[in-house]
């Protein structure tokens, strides 16, 4: 579950990123046809995607501590690969969209 | 309207300013000791190599009793904690011969940890009393706290684009970089920054807001006590000697009827006959802190009271407090909290530079102003250097000298004063890259001494290089570009 919540929210930054315009072009760069991606509602879709599973997780509400923990890291990530390497964000969202897929299960 | 908007966004950027100013080398003191209190427990473990052994956690309680029952004198109550799956020693606050003492204990013997030191307890007292004897560092600690909500929210007001910022940096761009990096770790973490400095004014809410106390009960405090833990039985002693009953029964019984595990045990009047012993439930599995405990008669094993808590605003408060202490997370939270933290930290120290910054660009640095420039080396590196020196010295420092745990402390606090000094003396340009190339190295002592190979040895080498790359960055830095009086 901790999984596939980092990977919604890294998702959500990510795209959220994307859909704006001083960031949008480093960060898609070759992933221009995928221009979608950078859409700011489907980040704002993700980032409460994982809210709601957060809120809904029963356990007493340590996955909604993760959730407000998981902002600064994923939204740090992507800042700092903005800066110095915005392929690296890009290598991400793959391994991001894995472990929402996976994570349920692990 | 939008006149209206930027006067206000103007007094706020003062008020951010003015406030971060004021309290910031505090502020950075109590927030650098936070954040390396979220790992208490493994830097305690790591500080005491020899004292390796485990043991179920009602046997070190017992062991540790028995140790506590035949070398504390006159004593008033033995708070326990017991050992968990990060921590394998019990650890015991007592007095003795009127002394209050904090000890670690050998969870299978009883006895003190070979290695005497406060381990992260030190960091953890020193996050909100701050090294200062009650109430004033507390007092203090909450002060900062509540100038540093404002500096939160005023700090958010003035930042005129928010959103549009908020993946920004720029490197190499002089105050330009500072201000990025200081909006960047203000604000990616805002919910943490704001979540963590308004639970900790909470936590010291009886301290700060008095007040609602007192208009209810005067200066009874035990009635408070008695209100707000009905499971937690205290009665005067009845000066009848009298055997501790065997503790495990009774730690086991708290368990079954309480859930989880045992948190912490807290024995008032031992060896006498009004002997309480009060469990408490961990609070390692929940965010709320201390939510059920049972209390049992001393010498005979029989319960007394037990009491789960259901009272909303008492649960509320139990929240947020431990939503502040953060027991109840597992490794991935943790590490979350400690970089919640780090960022907090780094936040006030661009912030400090900033504002030295932004004056070189304007005019020469007023006299005011070089001062502030001096003590941000000194304070900015020394508190650094002296948790560095507190570990170090708890690899040097001879087993079994008189006072260990406070010359590790004194250790610190000389080094972090030495730091300041250098600060004070040398122009910035040195005694930044001489202040980090020092902490380089005794991250790199303490972490070598004595090697053991486990995360928190790694971590303080990873630290060590991080400090030697400032220290090589700052030492390359170009020297401050000082516009002439005309």
């Amino acid at each position: 579950m901790n999984l596939a919540l980092a990977g919604l929210v890294y998702l959500g930054m990510f795209a959220l990123a994307a859909s704006m315009s001083r960031h949008g072009s480093p960060l898609l760069g070759q992933w221009r046809r995928l221009a979608w991606i950078g859409h700011s509602a489907i980040g704002w879709g993700l980032f409460g995607l994982a809210l709601l599973l957060a809120c809904f997780a029963g356990d007493g509400g340590q996955a909604l501590v993760l959730w407000f923990g998981l902002i600064p890291f994923a939204s740090g990530l992507i800042l700092l690969a903005l800066t110095y390497r915005p392929a690296a964000a890009r290598t991400l969202v793959p391994v991001a969209a894995l472990c929402v897929i996976g994570g349920p299960f692990l | 309207m939008s006149a209206v908007r930027e006067g206000t966004r103007q007094v706020m950027a003062w008020l951010h300013g003015w406030t971060g100013l004021l309290l910031g080398w505090i502020l950075f003191v109590i927030c650098l000791a936070g954040t390396l209190s979220v790992f208490k427990p493994e830097i305690g473990q790591w500080m005491r190599p020899e004292t390796r052994a485990t043991a179920d956690p009602a046997e070190a309680i017992q062991a540790a009793a028995t140790w506590l029952g035949a070398h504390s004198r006159g004593s008033t109550g033995w708070y326990l904690t017991a050992p968990n799956a990060r921590m394998n020693t019990v650890e015991a606050a007592y007095d003795s011969d009127g002394t209050f003492l904090y000890r670690a204990l050998d969870p299978v013997t009883g006895a003190p940890a070979a290695r005497e030191t406060l381990g992260g307890e030190f960091f953890y007292r020193l996050h909100f009393e701050l090294e200062l004897p009650y109430p004033w560092g507390r007092l203090l600690a909450s002060l900062a706290a509540m100038v540093m909500l404002v500096a939160l929210i005023t700090g958010l007001i003035a930042h005129r684009r928010i959103f549009k910022d908020y993946f920004t940096f720029r490197p190499g761009k002089g105050q330009r970089s500072w201000l990025d990096g200081h909006n960047a770790l203000g604000v990616l973490a805002t919910p943490f920054h704001v979540m963590i400095t308004f639970t900790g004014i909470v936590t010291l809410a009886s301290l700060n807001l008095p007040w609602g106390i007192t208009a209810t009960y005067g200066n009874d405090l035990a009635a408070v006590y008695r209100d707000l833990s009905p499971g937690a039985i205290q009665r005067p002693r009845a000066n009848v000697p009298a055997p501790l009953a065997p503790l495990v029964p009774m730690l086991r019984g708290a368990q079954r009827r309480l859930g989880g595990t045992i948190g912490r045990v807290y024995i008032l009047n031992p060896g006498d006959r009004a002997a309480v012993v009060t469990v408490f439930r961990s609070d390692a599995d929940q965010l709320g802190f201390n939510m059920a405990q049972m209390s049992f008669d001393g010498a005979t094993g029989q319960p007394l009271a037990a009491w789960r808590e259901r009272r909303g605003a008492i649960q509320t408060y139990n929240v947020v407090y431990g939503l502040h202490m953060g027991r109840f997370a597992p490794i991935a939270t943790r590490w979350l909290y400690f970089l919640g933290g780090l960022m907090l930290t780094l936040a006030i120290a661009t912030g400090l530079v900033l504002w030295i910054v932004k004056r070189r660009e304007r005019a020469p640095l007023s006299i005011g102003n070089q001062v502030l420039e001096r003590l941000n080396a000194g304070i900015l590196s020394g508190v650094p250097l002296g948790c560095a020196a507190y570990l170090l010295a708890n690899r040097v420092l001879p087993l079994g000298i008189a006072g260990r745990a406070e010359l590790e402390s004194m250790a610190a606090l000389w080094a972090a004063a030495g730091a300041l000094a250098v600060g004070a003396l040398l122009p910035p340009r040195l005694s930044w890259p001489a202040l980090s190339g020092a902490s380089a190295v005794v991250c790199m002592l303490a972490a070598t001494l004595h090697f053991s190979p486990e995360g928190m040895t790694w971590l303080l080498l990873l630290t060590a290089i991080g400090f030697a790359t400032l220290a090589w960055r700052q030492s390359r830095r170009p020297k401050p570009r000082r516009r002439s009086v005309a």
